[in-house]
């Protein structure tokens, strides 16, 4: 990866990637802050940050101004990262060779300063109006995730699972928190995130070193003084002696099976490509093992995959079944990692899941933001942020290593959404 | 003879052959990207279920064919292809949409052996009583998912209302009962009549020699053009089919879409068209109108709010819609503020700034090769050229779009489809 970082200052960071291949200007500021009961707070302030500005109080003005920029993009939202909530603001301008006109990244960039720093207060707080129609927009959001099962599950699973860990959280935070928000404490929690959050500033697009560092440096100087705290390391999450099973009934078609499990492997562990390589064998493609199994051999599922969050060290399952098949569906993931842990399975099957993965992190390179975000999380768990080395590693990988992975998980969670059918009525 | 097609201003140029198969195939060059992607596409989709075969009969297949095509042609004697993919490095993947099926793959190394691998397979049908049954079971669950999606079936109920008898009336899946009747001998049937290289393009974007990906071609898609396919839709009465589709489903938020249904430009303008009614929508419903403040500020619509032009061979519609707390209230408000717009006319300056906008993203668009590619095909398909969308959009007037205000929106033919809560 080509992105060049400069220090500005205690927590703070530029990383540049200067670059002719792609015909926009693409600008990310990533602040980090604990993940813990200000999650709606923290994903409530860029939604409202994002209805204008000072110099352009009112949202239609901005949208109209970002529309004069040859339709410049700027936005801001949270991710879950770990046991943190990162607020991610991101603007992407076409590059003015392309245009006739004039650049419009000069003014975008202070557009972006504007929205992060110079928001219209109302006696020292958000405007009233615009937390209160953000707060109901919020509200829907959370209420929204309700309609994807599949996400449904997946947050039920995390809350069955964590239960009092930050990890529980969900992304958005939880509709119980919100009605307290007020512009005076969201401004606040606001200022307190610009003050105290390590903040990285990536920038992608065909610029001059010294551009991008005045750029970053009038970032920095119009969010004033920082006191900058350490990010919050995951907590170690706690399995149960016994694994939990959870059913949940719904007038779904589909059912949604959710598994989780615990790993012994985190991302800044120096073994953590086994992980990788193993969960790749196991559902990160469709050569894996549970697609394979579940959809082509026994057609019990359109999906079947695995996922690997390393900050935390959890394996998650998903696959959509017809609710009379969860038991044999669940009978076969489980089979499979069996499979795994008595290492039967082909060379072949390591080589494939090398070679797909490496072709993931050779794209990375190929979108602007999919490469900021890649290499902000490999920053983020101190691993080498090289395609070449990443690739090294990964191939560098034993057998023994990928079933000593496997070996490594522990079933924690089966969380399954059913239908309301008759069914089978004996899978509790 | 290769031509090259370019757009100067951009810097980018896309590379075309026609075979003497028929095959249409494309290349866009990108150095110093290290994805190399390519598709292999048919101008067959789930609303071309009534065609004439090459004997000269008229036929009818199962709602859902073209789809369940899709999923069997990746199932060959002797396994599965995706796998031969992956042992590449490669990731395939295929859509069906109402219009096409499209067999794609991206990968950084041994492009040559996917590309090969791909323009075979897709010729090579393989169907069994035993491996068509078994489809069935994975189709199934698919359709399932799609029938717990409420994004999706507000969507088809739309079209459902929208439309009497064209078939993109039906879900691209077709239904849990439709599937059970394609077996081996349809799907044989739709390959051959549908799968002949003149009715499918080939399009190839990234670090790549387009005299190589020409030439591969040439070498795996053999044959001689055949007559152009006759395909048979329905006459399509002009008013929709029902005003109001409601239905109740497990969402957190209700959800809502409303249709305008549109006389479908003749194929010539369609590129046009679409330009132009995007442009339209964006100044009626986008995010700096001032119908969109009005609604935010009111509290009906979030982000998610959106609008666009869906059409195809033989359908057109402006479509908007999203998640609202009040399907009923947003709905009134938008015919309220439609129509003090149809008395206003539109602001030249609102044009003016949509059109800028629009050049912004089409120069974006370029980031991404994979999605240039998509769209291109798409559209090469239906005989029409993306490119030609920098200089149309240079063109474009205020008086173009305001026309089409007052034909698309002045005696609406109009469709609702609404999804809310199970109770």
């Amino acid at each position: 990866m080509a992105f060049i970082e400069t220090p500005l200052e205690s927590g703070a960071s530029l990383f540049l990637w200067s670059t002719p291949k792609f015909k926009t200007t693409t600008v990310r500021v990533l602040l980090r802050a604990p993940l813990d009961q200000g999650a709606s707070a923290g994903a409530l302030v860029p939604m409202v940050l994002q209805r204008g500005t000072r110099s352009l109080p009112q949202t239609i003005l901005l949208s109209r101004r970002l529309d004069m920029l040859f339709g410049a993009e700027l936005r801001a939202d949270v991710l879950k990262f770990g046991e943190e909530q990162v607020t991610i603001f991101h603007l992407e301008v076409a590059q003015s060779r392309y245009l006739s006109g004039e650049d419009p990244l000069p003014e975008a960039m202070t557009l972006l300063g504007d929205v992060l720093t110079e928001p219209p207060l109302e006696s020292g707080g958000l405007r009233g109006e615009w937390v209160s129609q953000e707060r109901e927009n919020l509200r829907r959001r959370i209420q929204g995730i309700y309609s994807d099962k599949a996400h449904y599950a997946q947050v039920r699973l995390v809350e069955a699972m964590c239960g009092l860990e930050p990890y529980a959280i969900p992304r958005l935070g939880r509709l119980e928190d919100l009605d307290r928000h007020t512009g005076d404490g969201l401004w606040r929690h606001w200022q307190e995130t610009l003050r105290r959050a390590p903040l990285a500033i990536y920038m992608v697009g065909d610029l001059e070193s010294a551009t991008a560092e005045k750029h970053a440096h009038r970032l920095l100087e119009r969010i004033g003084r920082r006191e900058v705290r350490p990010p919050a390391l995951a907590t170690p999450h706690a399995a149960p002696a016994s694994p939990r099973e959870i059913r949940e009934r719904q007038p779904v078609a589909q059912g949604k099976l959710a598994i989780g499990f615990t790993t012994s492997l985190h991302a800044w562990d120096p073994g953590y490509p086994a992980l990788s390589m193993m969960n790749g064998i196991y559902g990160g493609f469709s050569h894996s093992r549970l697609f394979q199994e579940v959809r082509e051999r026994h057609s019990l599922a359109y999906y079947a995959q695995s996922q690997v969050d390393g900050l935390k060290g959890l394996l998650f399952v998903h696959l959509g079944i017809a609710p009379e098949n969860r038991q044999a569906a669940q009978d076969l993931v489980l089979e499979q990692l069996e499979v795994l842990r008595r290492g039967e399975f082909r060379p072949q099957e390591a080589e494939d899941t090398l070679k797909g993965i490496a072709t993931q992190i050779e794209q990375s390179e190929d979108a602007p933001s999919e490469a900021i975000m890649t290499d902000f999380e490999l920053r983020a768990a101190g691993r080498p942020t090289e395609p070449k080395r990443r690739i090294a590693a990964l191939a560098a990988v034993a057998r023994d290593e990928i079933v000593a992975a496997a070996r490594g998980l522990a079933l924690d969670t089966v969380y399954f959404l059913d239908g309301e059918g008759d069914g089978d009525g004996d899978a509790d | 003879m290769a031509t090259r097609i370019e757009v100067p201003a951009l810097r980018e140029e896309i590379w075309q052959e026609v075979l003497p198969s028929g095959l249409s195939c494309y290349v866009l060059p990108k150095p110093g990207f290290a994805t190399r992607y390519a598709s292999f596409s048919t101008r067959y989709g789930s609303c071309d279920q009534t065609f004439v075969d090459r004997d000269g009969n008229l036929r009818e297949t199962p709602a859902g064919i073209a789809h369940f095509l899709e999923h069997k042609l990746f199932e060959e004697k002797d396994g599965n292809v995706a796998e031969r993919f992956s042992a590449l490095g490669a990731m395939s993947n295929a859509y069906t949409n109402y219009g096409a099926t499209s067999y794609l793959f991206s990968t950084t190394e041994h492009f040559s052996e996917a590309l090969d691998l791909l323009l075979h397979f897709v010729q090579r049908p393989y169907f069994t009583e035993e491996n068509v049954e078994k489809e069935q079971g994975i189709i199934a669950e698919e359709l399932r998912m799609y029938l717990d999606d409420p994004r999706s079936v507000v969507f088809q109920n739309l079209l459902g209302a929208l439309y009497q008898r064209h078939p993109v009336r039906v879900e691209i899946g077709g239904t849990l009962e439709s599937i059970r009747r394609i077996g081996p001998d349809e799907l044989f049937l739709c390959h051959r009549t549908f799968y002949q290289p003149g009715n499918m393009v080939l399009m190839v974007a990234g670090d790549v020699d387009p005299a190589e990906v020409f030439a591969m071609a040439r070498q795996a898609v053999g044959g001689v053009r055949e007559p152009a396919l006759r395909r048979v839709y329905p006459d399509e009465p002009r008013p929709v089919a029902e005003e109001m589709k409601r239905q109740r489903m497990a969402v957190g938020v209700p959800l809502i879409t409303i249709g305008f249904k549109d006389d479908p430009a003749p194929p010539e303008e369609a590129l046009r068209r679409e330009m132009i009614m995007e442009i339209l929508l964006d100044v009626l419903f986008g995010p700096s109108s001032e119908i969109h403040r009005q609604l935010y500020e009111e509290g009906l619509i979030g982000q998610q709010f959106s609008s666009s032009y869906f059409s195809g061979d033989g359908y057109a519609a402006s479509v908007l819609g999203g998640p609202t707390p009040d399907p009923d209230h947003l709905l009134a408000r938008v015919e309220a503020l439609l129509g003090e717009t149809l008395v206003r006319g539109l602001d030249p300056k609102d044009v003016e700034r949509s059109r800028r906008r629009s050049l912004g993203e089409f120069v974006a668009l370029f980031n991404a090769p994979e999605a240039v590619a998509h769209a291109y095909s798409e559209y090469a398909l239906r005989g029409l050229d993306l490119m030609a969308v920098h200089d149309l959009l240079q063109e474009v007037t205020a008086d173009d779009v305001g026309r089409r205000l007052q034909e698309q929106f002045h005696t609406p033919r109009r469709s609702v489809s609404i999804v809310e809560g199970a109770g």
